[in-house]
């Protein structure tokens, strides 16, 4: 192969080592599992040409792990340069990179935050748990009652300071009391 | 309800109703307005909730007062404070939400938004620009040394911005850098620190590099992660690590043990007189000929083997010595292993049992599933234990009578006993069954077959006993499902050691009267290993296959079954259990469960991926694995206890390099010339003195307890942090919404004048010191608030 090197300068190879969680191999690696390589497989005609193409979400959301989550358009958006979705394969690299092995948990948990933030005001607040546990629950039916008993739970345990929302504080103190959540937030490449 | 909020006139508070982002549905702002409504107030306000609400009020009303008297506290803080745009303002400039969440709060350059790009929508350069230029200010970040440039890494990496900014930010920092350098000279010592500095990082990035294009199984892992989620990919990451610990175990045991010794044999025509011929099931009951091979302790010299030259070998030495380094080097793995892995899920989460509800919301979906039906199952597990959450809550008030009480605990002092009785009943069973083979000890072949018999029911014991136990949970009616679960791992690990305490025991009672007891023991602790493959791994998987074709071709069911990660991780806690007793007695033996565990990596994950499917409900995964490390650890601990009294205690027998002592001990005195007068005896002996022995203990007691009172008092302090914050939480509001009344009295007197709340919110905002540029990103706002106008 070899086409995949010639692609990248040295130095942009070196740039994303730095600056991510991977490794070069990671990044660019002529086996199946790199990232690269993985970008490429979602629209091969488009990337074949421009290394850096702009995949649209629609296109992103074809890898299999996104494909089946719930929050995939959420983290396409977050990851995005544009926050329209779309994503570059700088921005893809980066999504992959917060959510290998290596990343440390306040990187995930300040990403997770993000992706769950539904409005954008940076506080969870009713609206956006409710979305959540909407996504999460797929097909099935909460009662109107059992919601708000569930969104009165969340806040009762998380909401420290009794403001209605949870700000990033009180939502990196969940994620810190979580053992699991390294190993549920996490995409293999 | 309204505790938090202070008690100030609400009246004339004034209301915007943007279309804005924040409020996506029709439902929210008619939620929004009867919630505002309910509180009373002005009348322009209930024009506007006309405008908005159709006919069928009254069952709106009801349902909205329900979800009033929940969520009063947010409803009513998203309709009063968050739509007033001075508020708005003033929220947005708080420090706690302009300052990045994980850089010091002393670095000027982090005084940035954290999603300013979004708001701005500026172009990326110019953001970039933005952020070096504040990074730049920051004198320990930009000295041209590896420190500061690690440090800038390091910054740049956490920094969650998109990775074109981190670059291009980078490549901006590293001008400035060089730029600014360039007066400097560094001197001779520094430049070569530096140098190595560099090398090290780039040596450290190549082992990286190589690491990852070997970690094994990495593409099955995968598999299994995206069709079962990470709780089934648990049990599979713990057999890849006992597999490389095996591995890794063989390589010195081999290497300094059993190829010397192979040497040894060839070179010296020294041939232990193997008049046996090998026949198939010697490799089951690992007997007859196998008993005079490198696989037993037996088989092994006592002499010393010159190598090369002068150089000798002892080999009596090099066994003993290899061994305790290689139990002390797994004894200090697991425990370290198992500590990080105890701290990571019971000390920092208190055990993960508060915050339920939140932890399942947050960290309920497994991102790392990949499968449509996973997905699907996923979400209906987290369905229903979101469903059972609730209703555990709503069980908890009303009590269950006394006759329910007593029936439950007299159920579980029954199950008990017959656990108890059970035990000693297959404890009973071993015994005899050992003790019968061992009356055949002149007929050879009658010895094979009672040893084989009795390998093969102690494995069916254990195979079976367990399933028992699982059934016997079910009438016991526990309401905390880990509390069972934890009841029933700790039964089947009493089983395991009733099992294993019985053959040590037998083994060691009857030391004196067999040729050689320690390679008998070895070759019972072989049998136990190699049955376990062939009836817990190799015949159970085919009566699994067996059980699924029957269900789908006869029954026409589907026949999948849910993989039972308890079970098979406990296989495998059993088996290195019997590994650790018998490793001393057989140095081949991480061999040959290596390869065991080789097959058995291959056997489960097929299958797992053709004949398992989800689990229904989630596993508690980090939990349950810190548990098998603790086991793992624990059984490898009694072993070693186990070992300690063997080397001082027990007559060793006249074969394997110990022969000629009385005790192993002797060989370790012999080694350290140990002798009475020497430093190192009085060293000794000083402490194993009673006294000293009691201080250091006494130590350690001080110790413990020095730290626990520590550990109370964080955890007071914990708590007086925890009213502080609700406590500072609550000013807050009320200073917000003291704002919200002097803008909104601002607003009263202009009322009739000119109807602007921009110009009223702008005047606050500039007599507060805001600038203009506060107010680029109010436009969305404006704009909602003209659609709004037009609507009085």
């Amino acid at each position: 192969m070899g086409q995949g090197k010639s692609q990248f300068s040295e130095e942009e190879l070196q740039d994303y080592e730095d600056l991510t969680y991977f490794t070069k191999k990671e990044v660019l690696q002529n086996s199946t599992s790199s990232a690269h390589h993985k970008f490429k497989n979602l629209a091969p005609e488009k990337v074949g040409h421009n290394k850096n193409a702009k995949l649209p979400m629609s296109k992103i959301l074809h890898l299999t792990e996104l494909k089946v989550n719930p929050f995939g358009e959420r983290i396409c958006k977050v990851f995005s340069s544009g926050n329209d979705g779309d994503c570059t394969f700088e921005d893809f690299l980066d999504m992959m990179s917060v959510f290998s092995e290596a990343a440390p948990k306040s990187v995930k948990a300040e990403h997770a935050f993000r992706i769950f933030d539904f409005d954008g005001d940076d506080m969870l607040g009713t609206s956006d748990l409710q979305q959540i546990i909407k996504k999460l629950i797929g097909d099935n039916e909460l009662s109107k009652n059992n919601m708000q008993r569930l969104i009165q739970n969340i806040l009762d345990e998380a909401d420290l300071d009794d403001d209605g929302a949870l700000s990033f504080a009180e939502f990196e103190h969940i994620i810190n009391k979580s053992s699991d959540f390294l190993n549920v937030f996490r995409i293999r490449l | 309800m309204d505790r938090s909020r202070p008690s100030l006139p609400r009246d004339n508070s004034f209301y915007i109703y943007p279309m804005d982002k924040n409020v996506n549905n029709y439902d929210e702002i008619q939620e929004s307005h009867w919630d505002s409504f309910q509180n009373g107030h002005s009348s322009h306000f209930a024009n506007l909730n006309e405008g908005f609400s159709d006919g069928n009020s009254d069952s709106e009303r009801y349902m909205h007062s329900e979800w009033n008297e929940l969520g009063n506290k947010s409803r009513s803080r998203n309709a009063t404070l968050r739509w007033n745009l001075a508020l708005k303002q003033t929220m947005e400039s708080m420090p706690s939400r302009t300052l990045p969440r994980h850089f010091p709060g002393s670095h000027s350059w982090s005084n940035l938004p954290a999603d300013a790009p979004e708001k701005s929508r500026m172009p990326l350069e110019n953001y970039a620009n933005n952020i070096a230029c504040r990074m730049e200010d920051d004198p320990s970040l930009m000295e041209n040394t590896p420190y500061a440039a690690q440090l800038r890494q390091e910054t740049l990496r956490n920094m969650p911005q998109c990775l074109t900014v981190k670059r291009l930010v980078q490549k901006r920092l590293t001008q400035t850098v060089s730029r600014r350098s360039k007066h400097k000279p560094l001197g001779f010592f520094k430049r070569t620190k530096y140098k190595v500095k560099m090398q090290i990082t780039k040596l450290e990035n190549w082992i990286k590099n190589f690491m990852v294009s070997f970690e094994l199984w990495y593409s099955s892992l995968k598999m299994i992660e995206g069709n079962f989620g990470s709780g089934v990919a648990t049990y599979f990451r713990f057999l890849r690590w006992l597999f490389l610990m095996n591995v890794i175990l063989a390589i010195p045991a081999l290497g300094f043990i059993v190829v010397p010794q192979i040497l040894y044999s060839s070179n010296k025509g020294y041939g232990i007189d193997n008049n046996e011929t090998l026949k198939w099931y010697d490799f089951f009951s690992g007997q007859g000929y196998l008993t005079r091979t490198i696989l037993f302790y037996g088989h092994y010299t006592n002499k010393t083997i010159t190598l090369i030259g002068n150089h000798n070998y002892h080999m009596s030495q090099a066994y003993l010595f290899t061994m305790f380094c290689l139990y002390c080097a797994a004894f200090i793995v697991i425990s370290i292993s198992t500590a990080c892995s105890y701290r990571r899920s019971f000390i920092e989460t208190k055990g993960g049992l508060q915050n339920v509800f939140a932890q399942k919301i947050f960290c309920g979906w497994d991102f790392n599933i990949a499968t449509k039906k996973a997905a699907e199952l996923k979400s209906s597990a987290i369905y229903y234990e979101l469903k059972e959450l609730l209703s555990e809550i709503k069980e908890e008030k009303d009590k269950k009578s006394i006759c329910e009480t007593v029936r439950n605990s007299t159920t579980k002092l029954l199950i008990n006993v017959s656990t108890v009785l059970l035990l000693m009943g297959t404890g009973y069973i071993v015994w005899v069954l050992l003790d019968k083979s061992k009356n055949y000890l002149d007929d050879e072949s009658q010895k094979t077959n009672m040893a084989l018999v009795t390998a093969v029911i102690i494995n069916v014991c254990m195979l079976l006993i367990p399933v028992l136990f699982g059934y016997l949970r079910k009438y016991e009616k526990y309401s905390n499902q880990s509390v069972a679960f934890n009841i029933t791992l700790v039964r089947t690990y009493m089983l395991e050691l009733t099992i294993i305490g019985v053959l040590l025991t037998f083994w060691l009672t009857r030391s004196n009267n067999d040729s050689c007891w320690e390679t008998s023991l070895g070759q019972e602790i072989y049998r136990l290993i190699v049955f376990d493959f062939v009836i817990s791994v190799i015949l159970s998987s085919f009566l699994e296959i067996l059980r699924y074709l029957f269900k789908k071709d006869c029954m026409g069911q589907d026949g999948l079954s849910e993989f039972d990660i308890a079970r098979y991780s406990f296989q495998l806690i059993y088996t290195q259990t019997l590994f650790w007793i018998g490793f001393f007695f057989s140095p081949v033996l991480p061999v040959v469960l290596s390869i065991k565990l080789l097959f058995t990596w291959y056997i489960r994950t097929f299958c797992t991926l053709h004949l398992c499917k989800s689990y229904a409900r989630s596993w508690r995964a980090a939990q349950t694995n810190t548990v098998f490390y603790i086991l793992t650890f624990l059984t490898l601990f009694f072993s070693i206890i186990f070992f300690g009294y063997i080397i001082i205690r027990v007559p060793i027998s006249s074969c394997g390099p110990f022969m000629g002592n009385s005790y192993m001990y002797e060989i370790i005195i012999d080694v350290l010339h140990l002798e009475r007068g020497t430093v190192f005896w009085e060293i000794v002996i000083f402490f194993t003195r009673p006294g000293v022995v009691a201080f250091i203990f006494i130590m350690l007691c001080i110790g413990a307890y020095f730290l626990r009172a520590k550990g109370k008092a964080q955890y007071k302090m914990v708590k007086i942090l925890r009213k502080m914050l609700v406590a500072s939480a609550k000013d807050r509001e009320f200073l917000l919404n003291y704002i919200a009344n002097v803008t909104a009295s601002q607003f009263q007197h202009e009322k009739f004048s000119s109807f602007d709340m921009d110009s009223v919110s702008a005047e606050y905002m500039n007599s507060r010191g805001f600038d203009e540029e506060h107010f680029a990103d109010s436009d969305s706002i404006d704009d909602n608030y003209i659609t709004n106008k037009k609507r009085y």
